[in-house]
């Protein structure tokens, strides 16, 4: 099976499962919030000046936009005004779930707002495929992703490039879409990539065939056809290889959402994530710029209250042998229980790092990808573990000294 | 300060006891006082606390001196020169210059009851400029260990010297 089978099946196939969501709305708080460990503390006086309010300006300049109309909700037709927006935001069963689940207010009160990070999202932003249960017209699977990094980091700065999911669309024009994409981010400086996207070992076939896992011979061939694409290599290849993309960038991927067919984790379903493994059989440091997300489970939020331990949702890729490569976040798009898939997952962790990279220009990208994973929630199994890898996602942390602090 | 002046003072012909007559006022102690040395101590955004004052700490003896040198009296007008010196600090992320201030003080007495009097102290500064560096996380993340923000936000809070120029007109009046 060439690669370019494979890519044409099964980013197909990963959308689907990433963005049918759309899902119901409900009107029960979300209360994950409230889990965040970190302590929310008051601006001091040298801590002047704060960020919020441009930073809430900003997002709301950017959910009126009109690439991201109509936005729908339980109680609004669209929120196409700033009326709404401000409704939307004030309510706290509805919008902004992402900055509240990831405790994203408290870092714009410090002002890092992601003000002059390049992001770069590399979706589907043609095909309207999201459904909004009020108004009847929907979201591009792209325009979710970027309202929800836009949700955390709300001051970056963006560019968006095309990666069709569709099954008319040969893998061909697949790969060099996401070649142009990578490149154009590479050349234009941008400093974080978001892949809501991926090719899972379960075959979902919604362009026709069998669902079922891929066998072990055609899996392997994919592996080694990947390990041959100059794109791959790039993204995920040795750091210190002069032919790969910019050092600084990091690339931002969705776990995959085939958890529930495809349980030995990521590093075993995930084709990319599989490839980086046998890379680094002889490259140790590949894919060190390459981080992938996992979801937590909508119930989780439940479970806090009770105090169960917190789950990895069902459908979401384990991190399995990409242990030390992954890390969780919830899923919401604008709302509680609005859409699921780690494709919404990822790009709270892509929000997170703009705020990261904005207050510490010089991380690189692998550099940045180990300051989100070291100061993730410990979850699961003490330390790093094989369903949550390194964590939940603490933004809060992230932005605070890691290891203590010294001359 | 003393040694500074004397042989000058020597040579205009002043024995010690002249110069010692010529001391208006000296205050002297140990202790750094041109500008403010942070203390280390902060707490982070997700509230950890931290204690960075070893950071801060001075690696030599702090002086802080200020001596009012007579430059002129008669019967009706006097004329005093404040100096002002401090040697400065040292510490591993904090360093401020020594620093030499040095003023005019004239007073005239217009009558047996008034004295007016012009002050003008630290009106020509020397050194004193203040100079911080950052620290280092695990990741090499430069922090500002004074108050514990993100070294690109630290700019407009690093310390400068705080000595102002001082210029202050008096009236006394007996009675």
């Amino acid at each position: 099976m060439s690669i370019q089978n494979i890519l044409v099946l099964s980013l197909t196939l990963a959308i689907a499962a990433c963005g049918g969501g759309g899902g119901s709305s409900s009107d029960q708080p979300r209360t994950s919030e409230t889990s965040n460990p970190s302590t929310r503390i008051e601006p001091r006086e040298v801590l002047a000046p704060p960020g919020y309010a441009s930073a809430a300006g900003a997002l709301r300049a950017f959910l009126l936009s009109d690439k991201h109309l109509p936005l729908s909700s339980e109680n609004t037709d669209y929120l196409n005004s700033t009326a709404n927006i401000d409704l939307l935001e004030e309510s706290s069963a509805l919008a902004f779930v992402a900055t509240r689940d990831t405790n994203a207010e408290a870092a714009w009160d410090m002002g890092w707002t992601g003000r002059g990070v390049k992001v770069g999202h590399l979706d589907d932003f043609a095909t309207k495929e999201i459904p909004s249960e009020v108004s009847g017209r929907n979201l591009s699977h792209g325009d979710a992703t970027l309202s929800v990094t836009y949700q955390v980091s709300p001051e970056m700065t963006h560019a968006t490039r095309q990666l069709t999911f569709d099954c008319d669309v040969s893998s061909l024009q697949q790969h060099q879409q996401t070649q142009t994409g990578y490149q154009y981010f590479s050349d234009n400086g941008f400093h974080i990539v978001n892949n809501s996207f991926g090719i899972s070992r379960y075959y979902t076939a919604p362009c026709g065939g069998t669902p079922g896992l891929y066998s072990n011979t055609d899996w392997a061939s994919a592996i080694d056809s990947t390990l041959t694409d100059p794109v791959f290599l790039n993204m995920a290849g040795a750091i210190n290889d002069t032919t790969s993309y910019d050092e600084n960038m990091l690339f931002v991927f969705s776990a995959g959402n085939e958890g529930e067919f495809c349980r030995d984790g990521t590093g075993a379903c995930n084709l990319q994530a599989a490839a980086i493994l046998k890379l680094r059989e002889t490259e140790p440091t590949a894919g060190a710029r390459v981080l992938y997300v996992g979801s937590l489970s909508d119930a989780s939020s439940v479970s806090e209250i009770t105090g169960l331990p917190k789950a990895l949702a069902p459908y979401s890729h384990t991190a399995g042998d990409m242990k030390n490569d992954y890390i969780v976040a919830h899923d919401d798009i604008f709302y509680y229980q609005q859409g699921i898939g780690t494709s919404f997952a990822a790009p709270r962790v892509v929000g997170a790092a703009a705020l990261v990279r904005q207050k510490f220009p010089t991380l690189n990208g692998a550099n940045l990808k180990q300051v989100l994973l070291q100061s993730a929630d410990d979850l699961g199994a003490p330390g790093v573990d094989e369903i949550f890898g390194h964590g939940q996602l603490n933004v809060i942390n992230a932005l605070s000294p890691i290891d203590g602090l010294s001359e | 300060m003393l040694m500074l002046w004397a042989p000058g003072a020597q040579a205009a012909g002043l024995s010690p006891r002249d110069i010692l007559q010529r001391i208006d006022y000296l205050h002297a102690e140990d202790r750094h006082r041109t500008s403010y040395v942070w203390d280390g101590r902060f707490r982070t955004l997700n509230g950890d606390r931290y204690n960075m004052r070893h950071l801060y700490q001075s690696k030599r003896p702090q002086i802080n001196a200020k001596l009012g040198w007579l430059a002129h009296e008669s019967a009706n007008w006097r004329v005093t020169v404040p100096m002002h010196f401090d040697n400065g600090y040292r510490a591993a992320l904090y360093r401020a210059r020594p620093f030499l201030g040095l003023g005019l003080v004239t007073q005239w007495a217009t009558s047996q009851r008034m004295v007016v009097g012009l002050h003008l102290q630290d009106a020509l500064k020397l050194g004193g400029k203040v100079s911080e560096r950052a620290c280092y996380d695990g990741f090499r993340r430069r922090f500002h260990c004074g108050t514990g923000l993100p070294w690109t936000d630290a700019g407009q809070y690093l310390r400068q010297s705080n000595v102002s120029t001082l210029v202050k007109f008096t009236l006394n009046w007996t009675f």
